[in-house]
């Protein structure tokens, strides 16, 4: 069998594999494989070859592809692509967080320190006010002893001049 | 559409598969390219007609796999003394036995002989469909399949005879 005859009946082989050979070109091959042992050696493997191949089981997907390409379609949860679980959405979050809740903090503690100091502020205040209420009785009482001593001598002065006037012999009964 | 989904994954999940480990030769490799073609159908899942589904699921996965093996060599223009792989498929596959040989065989095919047996031989698919999903016209799919035939004929009988 020449070369260009051996392409053509490969190429018939092919053809006569899908199926695609008219029945008349169909029976001639049969006809030529059955004479020639060399081609009708050919046409076996041929057809075994393709049988074989058609009849290869598929492979089975592994179930951890499988679980993965269910995933795909699961809905995805409300939460789950939610902004604020986003990582640097959840990081400033929990930054501002803590600033507020930092600042909180601070000013209850400042409270309560104000607290305690407003409270001793207070008791110094009344030690204060006692000790000033005391100065300004003993004030007052001196106040009051000069405010007499002021008041008595003129009074007495004028009580003295206005006898002594009167107690004076008058000179139109002189004689 | 998330039931639609789930049942377009349930009819072409193997066939995925298959393409991408027959193509890829590397489980791990071969399900990351699946997972990847599968969510890229979701991303466009409402443009896509139900009949559509799985010719460009296998286009999506084919390409995603020869972009991979680009980046592991510089591909050439096929030629016959390229059609078959130097390296051991049945290892990577995992596979021993009479009945996996052949598919030792087929995995040895360097590319896009190897995608055509896969799509046509095993697979079934059309001419038609096969020329859609590797986008070579459809005397080029005749072309190139009849060379991987004649190869895998060739060492098909030599193997018998050893």
């Amino acid at each position: 069998m020449s070369e260009l005859e051996e392409t053509g009946f490969e190429l018939l082989l092919d053809a006569f594999i899908d199926g695609d050979l008219e029945p008349v070109q169909r029976q001639a091959l049969l006809a030529t494989a059955a004479e020639d042992p060399t081609l009708g050696a050919e046409l076996a493997v041929a057809v075994e070859l393709q049988q074989a191949l058609a009849g290869l089981p598929e492979h089975q997907v592994p179930a951890s592809l499988n679980r993965k390409l269910q995933k795909i379609a699961q809905p995805e949860s409300h939460w789950a692509g939610h902004w604020l679980l986003r990582p640097r959405w959840a990081f400033a979050a929990m930054l501002v967080f803590s600033l507020i809740g930092g600042r909180e903090i601070y000013q209850q503690h400042q409270q309560v320190t104000q607290q305690a100091e407003l409270a001793q502020a207070r008791q110094d205040l009344a030690l204060v006010l006692a000790y000033l209420d005391k100065v300004n009785r003993s004030v007052n009482a001196q106040i009051q002893m000069t405010v007499n001593e002021a008041t008595a001598k003129p009074v007495v002065r004028v009580t003295t001049k206005t006898l002594q006037s009167q107690l004076q012999p008058r000179k139109d009964f002189e004689l | 559409m998330d039931k639609t989904y789930r049942q377009w994954i349930a009819a072409h999940q193997d066939r995925v598969w298959s393409l991408a480990l027959y193509l890829l030769r590397d489980r791990a490799e071969a399900e990351d390219i699946s997972q990847e073609a599968f969510i890229r159908l979701w991303q466009c899942r409402d443009e896509m007609h139900e009949e559509r589904v799985g010719p460009w699921l296998l286009r999506v996965t084919r390409n995603l796999c020869l972009d991979k093996l680009r980046k592991q060599r510089v591909e050439r223009e096929p030629e016959e003394s390229d059609l078959v792989d130097e390296r051991t498929p049945e290892v990577a596959l995992g596979q021993r036995g009479e009945a996996n040989r052949l598919q030792g065989l087929v995995t040895a095919l360097k590319e896009p002989y190897r995608s055509l047996v896969v799509l046509r031989d095993i697979q079934q698919h059309s001419y038609q469909e096969v020329a859609e999903i590797t986008g070579l016209s459809q005397p080029q799919v005749k072309t190139y399949l009849h060379r991987a035939r004649k190869k895998l004929r060739q060492q098909w009988s030599e193997q018998e005879h050893e």
